[in-house]
């Protein structure tokens, strides 16, 4: 993954290399537990992919697991940057330009596929419809901070599930 | 040395709802200190996404402006190593509340919100990443490939770039 998962669009990558699916049935976590982990690697401080990349390894392998699946992650990047550092810096080229233009389309393309295999299997009723309709919506047309986000909608989403589960 | 590390394990603990959040702060810390001009900074952040891995790695390319290759580690490891200690400690935590239905009922909870909160960067994204009818046409036919073929993302990606000069250029 450290390799492969140019230009952001790292949730795609992770669901595809770490989800126990059709098509990838050595995967580790379920689709819930993924984005379990996601949405609390969301919610800590930090960049969400290693946050979430820490948890699953320490869940797999313990803290050594963390150390090697942190390096892994960062290094292939790491070594690439350095590279650009060294003989990049300073020097705008078109190619490098047309390069990343591609790029950035494919890496939405990347998020559009996975919001629809998400939004496939996790939206499983209206209720839960409407939470990701209003979340979009106060992040996107509001311009909340996430933080007041997650202040306000973890705790009314959490006794709007907890009254459907009553009536359930 | 000690300034910038200090400077990226604050960053990275501000850092909430990820590296993209503290883009304007980081810039303005760099502006401050004179580690990197608006111009420079941006430059750093193309470089980030062309970048295998977390883009957010362009942290350690300002580094190496400032220091070089200390630099570069210098800053990597105060952005890396609080925030991840962090996780750590909540995913054990976490880990230890399984199987209660309280939990389920906040796995409940935390699923619909992030599929909300994906919707809202794919839109934010997609403004950015998709100004022409090419790049439109590119990010729906990756998306298709993988909803409808299952191919693996990062194959698409490196045909993307491959494409690029031809699609682009």
């Amino acid at each position: 993954m450290g390799i492969t998962s140019f230009g952001g669009g790292l949730l795609a990558h992770f669901r595809a290399n770490l989800v126990r699916l059709p098509e990838n049935p050595r995967g580790w976590l379920s689709d819930e537990e993924f984005l379990e982990l996601w949405s609390v690697g969301q919610i800590l401080p930090g960049l969400n992919s290693l946050n979430v990349t820490v948890m699953v390894a320490d869940r797999l392998a313990g803290p050594m697991g963390v150390l090697v699946a942190l390096t892994s992650f960062l290094l292939p990047g790491f070594l690439t940057i350095l590279a650009y550092a060294v003989w990049l810096l300073g020097n705008t080229s078109h190619l490098a330009e047309s390069i990343q233009h591609s790029v950035a389309a494919a890496a939405t393309g990347l998020l559009l596929a996975t919001l629809a295999q998400l939004a496939r299997s996790q939206v499983r009723n209206g209720l839960d419809f409407a939470i990701a309709a209003v979340t979009f919506m106060l992040i996107r047309l509001a311009h909340w901070k996430l933080l007041n986000l997650f202040l306000v909608m973890v705790p009314v989403t959490y006794f709007l599930q907890g009254l459907r589960r009553g009536k359930a | 040395v000690i300034q910038l590390f200090l400077a990226f394990i604050w960053l990275s603990l501000i850092s909430w709802g990820g590296g993209a959040a503290v883009l304007p702060e980081m810039q303005r810390v760099c502006q401050t200190n004179a580690w990197a001009d608006a111009t420079e900074f941006a430059h750093c952040y193309n470089l980030g996404q062309m970048t295998p891995g977390p883009p957010c790695l362009m942290v350690a390319l300002l580094g190496w402006r400032v220091y070089g290759l200390g630099g570069a580690v210098t800053v990597l490891a105060g952005f890396v190593i609080p925030s991840s200690i962090i996780s750590w400690a909540v995913g054990r935590a976490y880990r230890k509340g399984q199987g209660s239905p309280r939990q389920d009922q906040l796995r409940r909870t935390l699923a619909p919100i992030t599929v909300g909160l994906i919707a809202a960067s794919l839109d934010l994204l997609g403004r950015q990443n998709l100004p022409s009818p090419t790049a439109a046409g590119l990010c729906i036919g990756c998306a298709a490939l993988i909803l409808a073929r299952n191919w693996h993302p990062g194959v698409l990606v490196v045909a993307a770039a491959a494409l690029g000069p031809w699609l682009f250029g």
